[in-house]
């Protein structure tokens, strides 16, 4: 320590030191002038004798410095310059160790940072921790995550109290109408007036909603988000107290929400409000305070997620308890509504980050499989290069060299490697961040905010330490080990390990192979997984499908119900959106309907007129509302009966379809065909079965569903589906036309061909395959470079002996044979292990498998011997090159 | 300047030692000295007087300061620090067990037993 102090001191006065050795080295050249002076001799020769006499000053200058250890700057100078001539002189070598650790760091630092921001990174409302979902259960059709009925809500908020704040939100599309240009749909928000209050979010400008406005005629005011300030209405400064129209209603603006203030509850309320992804991802635009009262929003409609802040001291399963008991109280006053409701309160963090966990989960590990993989890569071309490089480290040796001095300097050089690769590395993470955000699956929340920040290059700074020192210790591992003498004795251009080396570099190889074959055996069951799910008969066709979604403002599309099912406005708008789609050009078959097929739509209780009794423990049924046509435009099957027809209109016998799944489960042994099923008081004829859609997503299965005609259930939400082969853009501009010529003022939104839906809802499917199957080529590509440089060294330290061995007599395949069989007993062992450790982690994998086992047999079998037979593959060239050296070889004694 | 012995390796250190524990000098005094008190046969060499002088500092056994000479001039004066003298001690013991055990081969004129 003292001497550490000392030498900082020395380097810190450099410079003085200089000038006062400058100093002293005249005083003693002046003295020896005179001393020659005194000898009689003149003053030029004097002087020129002193010189003479004392040497180079510059010499003495830095033979002193170097003393005083100011030297080891320059050190650190002149490894570095050796270090760049020396990758400089072997470019193959450096390019190759530099794109592994490249894309290796590169990779591990992109991941790092999706996973950071998405799983890691703080949430911005306050103590989020104590954030939980108070969802209301269903015992009858088992879902426990369903929104809560309004009344609930009300007894929830005055009764509980291990809850401090309980507040309820509910999604809605507000169509914007513009001064100029089509009118915008924007995602809204109704929100109870303490919601963002209670999640700790002020607003950026402005106020939050006031008790008064979040009761019923308290005003039409809005917060809108802050990117909507920005990027719609120019960040103008009198946005407080501006006025936008609605839905058809002037509202005034009160206050602009921050951006930063989104957790992914945003994207939680969008999955549960609009069933999937919606656009723009994750974010809400606007939000409205909840005006809603009982005669609108009753206790049979489940609406609202409810967000709480538990009291202190409460955990999520305290809360649960009085939560589920006041359901309790609940459930026996209001029998009819409330039969068969819980509770269950969770983590909020829980329900934003569970759905993608293992998703991010599993790319982590891939990604730590895919940087082992390099890493161990780039170490065996290292030790392999040591190996190269004993003869200038012998001769070195013998010429003075300390071993310090040398490891330092290889020290250096793999640091430069490492830097470089780094370097590389963060170009690498940048564009492979990029990428995520453009291809990523939109529901996974905050995604959209991943960014190759500060917190990310620490991440591949460390592992790039990490991999450092790994490799400064290789050396220390294996160098000065080599016999210094064996080294200068042995022919330029051979190499040669050290047994422990040796040893070392097929430990190498084989963990690599073991590390490739995980990697791979996890890529293949996700591939294949998602293939199932692609694969899937979903129950619909959508090849050659456009949709367009709309929704009918209440304002002039009002909803009397005491006039249900005659909604005029309603039914005019349908009828003429229809008639005038299937005009167009090109058009087979056009309908419309309350949700497409991946869109979950609601769900209803129900009853079979006859069976009532029995029907009460029923699970609710989903209601699919379309329009005559939806079979022929989305290849609807019919099994039995007849389908909707145009017949089927608001003043005829009411009717319905079933699906396959209601038919066996509610109608087992029993024709459903001509009995009656009824929900919302209206009793429905059954007319016909139909075979299942997956709407609940094409991986999941179906629901016991009912369709029933549009125009005996009119609703104020719709899509249009259209069936066409014709080029979706221009069909879809057209269909906008033709919307704007129905009702000008309406906003479309999600008007895309129908594939591209439901490709979205495989988003995290393919976004794993993508990314994991990347990774497993890259990690096949490295083990292959492992096995094949492993190969040629063991076969080109063989070649003398393979050469006599031919000499005498030994035929060809037999000493190929040799050659491989070393290779072989390494890549058996390796993808044993790597067989054996993905056995036991598919695990893992399980959230994210589906249609395959974990344990495929398929894949277990056919990966190992893949690889394998690859590894075998890149043997063989190193094998037939030895094979056509060794006789020759074996006369000139090399070897 | 005839007769210029080298010095032999790894003993400047002690002779520095030894010559600055009689008074502090500077690097001219050293060579003088150095040279007067071994009959002329050492000579300094600058090139490795001022390098050792470095390092003697650098590891605590001397140290430096500016003082004026005898006729005024600004030089640079080493002296001993206390570490130094143990050094020199030390050194010294070293150095006599090893020049005896040198002189006793190099003198011996008795037979092998």
């Amino acid at each position: 320590m003292k001497r550490l102090l000392h030498r900082v001191r020395t380097w810190s006065r450099l410079p003085q030191d200089d000038a006062e050795h400058v100093a002293e080295v005249e005083f003693h050249l002046e003295q020896l002038v005179a001393r020659h002076m005194a000898g009689g001799v003149a003053e030029p020769e004097a002087r020129r004798r002193a010189r003479l006499e004392f040497g180079s000053r510059d010499d003495v200058r830095e033979a002193a410095r170097s003393a005083r250890g100011g030297a080891i700057l320059d050190d650190a100078w002149r490894d570095a310059r050796h270090a760049v001539h020396q990758l400089r002189s072997q470019p193959g070598f450096t390019l190759a160790v530099m794109t592994t650790l490249a894309l290796a760091i590169g990779a591990a630092t992109a991941v790092f940072s999706v996973a950071d921001h998405v799983l890691l990174r703080a949430s911005p409302y306050r103590d989020a921790a104590s954030l939980v979902v108070a969802w209301e259960t269903d015992r009858t059709s088992g879902t426990t995550r369903e929104p809560a009925a309004l009344p609930d809500w009300r007894d929830l908020q005055q009764q509980v109290r291990t809850l401090a704040s309980l507040e309820a939100a509910v999604g809605a599309v507000a169509t914007w109408t513009v001064a100029t240009g089509e009118p915008l749909r924007v995602s809204a928000m109704q929100v109870s007036p303490g919601w963002l209050g209670q999640l700790g979010v002020a607003p950026l400008r402005g106020r939050d909603f006031t008790e008064v406005e979040g009761t019923p005629g308290g005003g039409a005011v809005a917060l809108i988000s802050e990117s909507m300030w920005r990027s719609r209405l120019n960040a103008r400064e009198d946005v407080l107290g501006a006025t936008l129209r609605l839905n058809d209603v002037a509202t005034q603006v009160i206050g602009v929400v921050p951006d930063d203030a989104d957790h992914g509850l945003d994207q939680l309320h969008a999955r549960a409000a609009y069933h999937g992804t919606y656009e723009p991802v994750g974010r809400i635009d606007v939000w409205l305070p909840l005006q809603a009262t009982e005669a609108e929003l009753s206790r049979d409609t489940h609406p609202l997620l409810l967000v709480g802040r538990l009291a202190p001291g409460n955990t999520a399963g305290t809360a649960q308890a009085e939560v589920a008991g006041v359901m309790a109280d609940l459930e026996a006053r209001y029998p009819r509504s409330n039969r068969g409701r819980g509770a269950f309160v969770e983590p909020l963090q829980e329900v934003v980050h569970g759905p993608s966990r293992p998703l991010l989960v599993t790319l982590l590990a891939a990604v730590a499989l895919l940087a082992a993989v390099a890493t161990v890569n780039v170490a065996g071309l290292l030790l392999l290069r040591g190996a190269a490089r004993a003869r200038e480290v012998a001769l070195r040796t013998a010429l003075g060299a300390t071993a310090t001095r040398l490891s330092r300097q290889f020290a250096v050089e793999s640091a430069a490697l490492v830097g470089l690769g780094a370097a590389a590395g963060l170009v690498v993470a940048w564009a492979a961040v990029r990428l995520v955000r453009a291809i990523g699956p939109v529901d996974v929340p905050r995604l959209q905010e991943a960014a190759l920040d500060l917190r990310s290059i620490a991440v591949a700074i460390a592992l790039a330490g990490v991999i450092g020192v790994i490799f400064s210790l290789l050396p220390a591992l294996t160098a000065g080990r080599e016999d210094p003498v064996a080294a200068l004795k042995g022919e330029a251009g051979t190499t040669t390990l050290s047994p422990r080396g040796l040893r070392l570099r097929n430990l190498l190889v084989m963990t690599q192979l073991a590390l490739c074959v995980s990697l791979a055996i996890g890529a293949t069951l996700v591939l294949r997984s998602f293939r199932a799910a692609s694969r899937v008969d979903p129950g619909f066709d959508a090849a050659q499908v456009v949709k367009l979604q709309y929704e009918l403002p209440a304002s002039r599309y009002p909803r009397d119900f005491a006039r249900f099912p005659d909604f005029t406005e309603i039914t005019q708008f349908t009828e003429r959106t229809l008639q005038a789609a299937r005009q167009l050009p090109g058009v087979e078959a056009a309908a419309l309907a309350a949700a497409h097929p991946l869109d979950e739509g609601f769900t209803n209780s129900w009853r079979v007129v006859g069976r009532e009794a029995e029907g009460a423990d029923w699970p609710e049924i989903s209601v699919r509302v379309t329009s005559p046509g939806y079979d022929a435009t989305m290849g609807l099957r019919l099994r039995s009966g007849r389908v909707i027809t145009d017949a089927d209109g608001g003043t005829a016998p009411s009717v319905a379809l079933i699906n396959a799944t209601a038919a066996t489960r509610f109608f087992s042994g029993t024709d459903p065909i001509g009995q009656q099923l009824a929900f919302w008081g209206i009793p429905r004829r059954i007319v016909g079965v139909v075979t299942d859609e997956r709407i609940h997503g094409v991986d999941q299965a179906a629901p016991p569903a009912v369709y029933v005609p549009m125009a005996q259930a009119p609703g104020s939400s719709g899509v249009l589906l259209v069936r066409s082969a014709r080029e979706p853009e221009a069909l879809l501009a057209e269909l906008r036309r033709v919307i704007a010529g129905v009702d000008p003022q309406l906003a479309v939104y999600g008007a895309e061909p129908f594939a591209r839906t439901v490709a979205a809802t495989l988003g995290q499917r393919r976004f794993a395959m993508m990314v994991m199957g990347a990774f497993a080529v890259l990690t096949v590509l490295l083990a292959l470079v492992g096995v094949h440089g492993m190969v040629a060294y063991s076969a080109r330290q063989r070649t003398r002996e393979l050469g006599i061995r031919l000499a005498l007599g030994a035929r060809p395949p037999e000493v190929a044979a040799l050659v491989l069989g070393g290779a072989l007993r390494l890549s058996l062992a390796g993808v044993a292990l790597g067989t054996v450790g993905a056995f036991a982690g598919a695990g893992l994998l399980a959230q994210l498998l589906f249609g395959v086992s974990r344990h495929d047999p398929a894949t277990f079998i056919g990966i190992p011997l893949g690889v394998l037979l690859v590894a075998l593959l890149a043997g063989l060239g190193p094998t037939r090159r030895v094979l056509q050296a060794a006789p020759g070889a074996a006369l000139r004694g090399i070897g | 300047m005839a007769d210029r012995s080298e010095l032999l390796q790894g003993t400047l250190d002690l002779l520095l030692l030894k010559v600055l524990s009689l008074e502090p000098m500077h690097g001219w005094g050293i060579t003088l000295r150095m040279e007067q008190m071994s009959g002329s046969v050492l000579l300094l060499n600058q090139g490795s007087l001022y390098p050792a002088l470095e390092r003697l500092r650098d590891r605590g056994w001397i140290r430096s300061d500016w003082q004026l000479t005898e006729n005024n001039r600004r030089a640079r004066y080493y002296s001993l620090t206390a570490a130094g003298r143990k050094q020199l001690a030390a050194e010294r013991a070293a150095w006599k067990r090893a020049s005896a055990a040198v002189n006793a081969i190099v003198d011996w004129a008795g037979a092998l037993p």
